[in-house]
């Protein structure tokens, strides 16, 4: 408890955590702004709205990254390994930071959505009822920031290098994820099709927790988030093998 | 105390520690000197859990450093010169290792002060000059009343007041029957601070004893040579002052030359050669480690 107390502290003493949560803002403030604004709110805006906020979950995994890769970067992993040995013990409290960090980003982005959405509606006379809908999408983005936050701690632990984490989790977001799409296409039917391979990559899984619906190249909602606490279980394990192996 | 037992740790092709043991005992400041290169880090790495050596063990109170109960408050390090995130200030640095180790907040503001930081508590530590880092990692160490203290090279980028400011602090905490083990490349710090100590050179052991002792062994002090060798030595002897064989005729004596000369003077003994030898520590020092040491 206390090793996760202490990583809330480094979070909060870092400037960069202040600086990621204020672009979510910008960004969650901006889609909300620019969904509304359309005019083409649909029958579950809520959604749409969590979609376009979505984007920001980008941010809950360079927080997750920095968490862990920032100690190995400064060299403050030694005075952190020094305080609890068990290094193992320090993994499971960053994760479970990351996983807190995820759902403050999440929790800024909600609010700017709200706050932006809400009056901008009714004073268009839009429907956007606080409803079931509403809960949904609050889950969903709940969900959403907290695994990607989780993953990117995990990604972090594993190879260490900052830059070198942040390079190998958009390459394989943007790029890799793209190409085995596109081969899978190809083996399995055509492009533009929907294969059975792509919504079960990583990228996918945690993308499909909020934008999945309406998407048939994704999972939905709760499978969506299960095989993505999959991914992060199993990177987990993986991180604990480096951590504990490679000397810092 | 801290106890390494045949320590070994090899890097590929390098072997950083090769079959070290030594011991550091409570109440007393231990100096574990070495060239560049040694393997001093290495070693007080692998006594604190952060390496895992390749065999042999370093124990600190009896276990590994991963067995301890709290190791955060009984044992106080230093590892790296800068492990600081250089956006967090000095105090926000503190706090988190507080934190962590589950020591007491308000001791935060105690080492602070202890280490002469207050004014620079809540700046951002990018700031700093490498005194003031150094300070700050020493207040770290000191932040749970730790019976151990495992120092790596902690007066590098001090000033002359600052090294003697470590050093009295260092004694203080040793005759506080508290465990202080610290390394350095540079002899001359240690002459005044350590009480015993351990000098490596390419990861193995070349001396360990007392401080006074390496000076003398090594030739520190006058070197003296006469026919009449055991008078000299005896009468040497009942001034109380130290001496080393040197050569068949010779010795080497802790003492000064004119102090050395008058004696002998008094005594009516034939002196045939009367050096001071001005030895330095360092001189010392390339004694021990000769041949041992690889350019750095
Ligand atoms: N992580 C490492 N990988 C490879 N070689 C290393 C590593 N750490 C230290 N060494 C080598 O081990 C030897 C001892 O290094 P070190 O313990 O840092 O010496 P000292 O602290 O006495 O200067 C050196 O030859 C160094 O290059
Ligand atoms: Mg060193």
């Amino acid at each position: 408890m206390r090793l996760l107390a202490a990583e809330l502290l480094k979070l909060r003493t870092t400037r960069v955590t202040y600086v990621l949560i204020g672009v979510a803002v910008l960004m969650s403030g901006l889609a909300a702004a620019a969904i509304v604004g359309s005019g083409s709110l649909g029958d579950d805006g809520w959604l749409e709205l969590a979609q376009g906020a979505g984007f920001s979950t980008t941010l809950a995994t360079i927080v997750g990254i920095l968490l862990v890769t920032n100690e190995y970067r400064h060299g403050t992993i030694t005075t952190t390994f020094l305080a609890e040995p068990r290094r193992v013990r320090v993994l499971v409290a960053k994760l479970a930071a990351a996983l807190l960090a995820g759902v403050a980003l999440a929790f800024a982005s909600i609010v700017t959505t709200a706050l932006v959405a809400l009056p901008w509606a009714a004073a268009r006379g839009d429907a956007l009822p606080l409803d079931g809908h509403a809960l949904e999408a609050v889950g969903r983005m709940l969900l959403g920031f907290a695994l990607s936050a989780a993953l990117g701690a995990a990604v972090g632990a594993i190879i260490q290098n900052q830059v070198g984490s942040i390079i190998v989790v958009f390459v394989w977001f943007l790029i890799v994820e793209s190409i085995v799409g596109v081969l899978a296409a190809l083996v399995f039917g055509d492009l533009g099709e929907p294969d059975p391979v792509s919504p079960y990559l990583p990228g996918s899984a945690l993308g499909g927790i909020i934008g999945g619906e309406g998407s048939e190249f994704m999972l939905r909602g709760g499978p969506a988030a299960l095989l993505a606490l999959g991914y992060v279980a199993a990177l987990a394990v993986l991180a604990a093998f480096s951590m504990t192996r490679r000397d810092p | 105390m801290i106890e390494v037992v045949d320590l070994t740790k090899r890097y590929g092709k390098v072997l950083a520690v090769d079959h070290l043991s030594f011991r550091a005992d409570p109440g007393r400041v231990t100096g574990f000197l070495g060239p560049n290169g040694a393997g001093k880090t290495t070693t007080l790495r692998a006594l604190v859990g952060l390496l895992h050596p390749t065999s042999g063990s370093a124990t600190v109170l009896g276990r590994r450093y991963v067995d301890l109960d709290e190791p955060g408050q009984r044992v106080g390090a230093i590892l790296e010169v800068n492990a600081f995130h250089p956006g967090r200030s000095g105090r926000n640095h503190l706090r988190t290792l507080a934190r962590a180790g589950g020591i007491d907040e308000r001791r935060v503001d105690e080492v602070l002060e202890e280490v002469d930081l207050t004014a620079a508590a809540r700046r951002r530590v990018k700031g700093y000059s490498l005194g003031m880092k150094q300070r700050l990692a020493l207040a770290g160490a000191l932040l749970g009343h730790p019976e151990i203290l495992v120092l790596d090279e902690p007066a590098n980028g001090l000033d002359p007041q600052g090294i003697r400011w470590l050093r009295d602090l260092l004694r203080r905490l040793a005759d506080q029957g508290r465990t202080v083990l610290v390394s350095s490349h540079v002899l001359a710090e240690m002459a005044q601070l350590a009480d015993d100590v351990v000098i490596i050179a390419k990861g193995r052991s070349v001396a360990q004893s007392s401080i006074e002792a390496v000076l003398v062994g090594v030739g520190r002090g006058t070197r003296v040579r006469s026919p009449e060798r055991d008078r000299l030595l005896a009468a040497l002897g009942r001034e109380g002052i130290e001496t080393a064989p040197y050569e068949q005729d010779a010795l080497i004596v802790k003492a000064e030359a004119p102090r050395v000369g008058e004696l002998a003077a008094r005594e009516g003994v034939v002196l045939h050669e009367l050096v001071a030898e001005s030895g330095t520590l360092e001189d010392v020092f390339l004694e021990l480690t000769e041949g041992e040491s690889s350019p750095s």
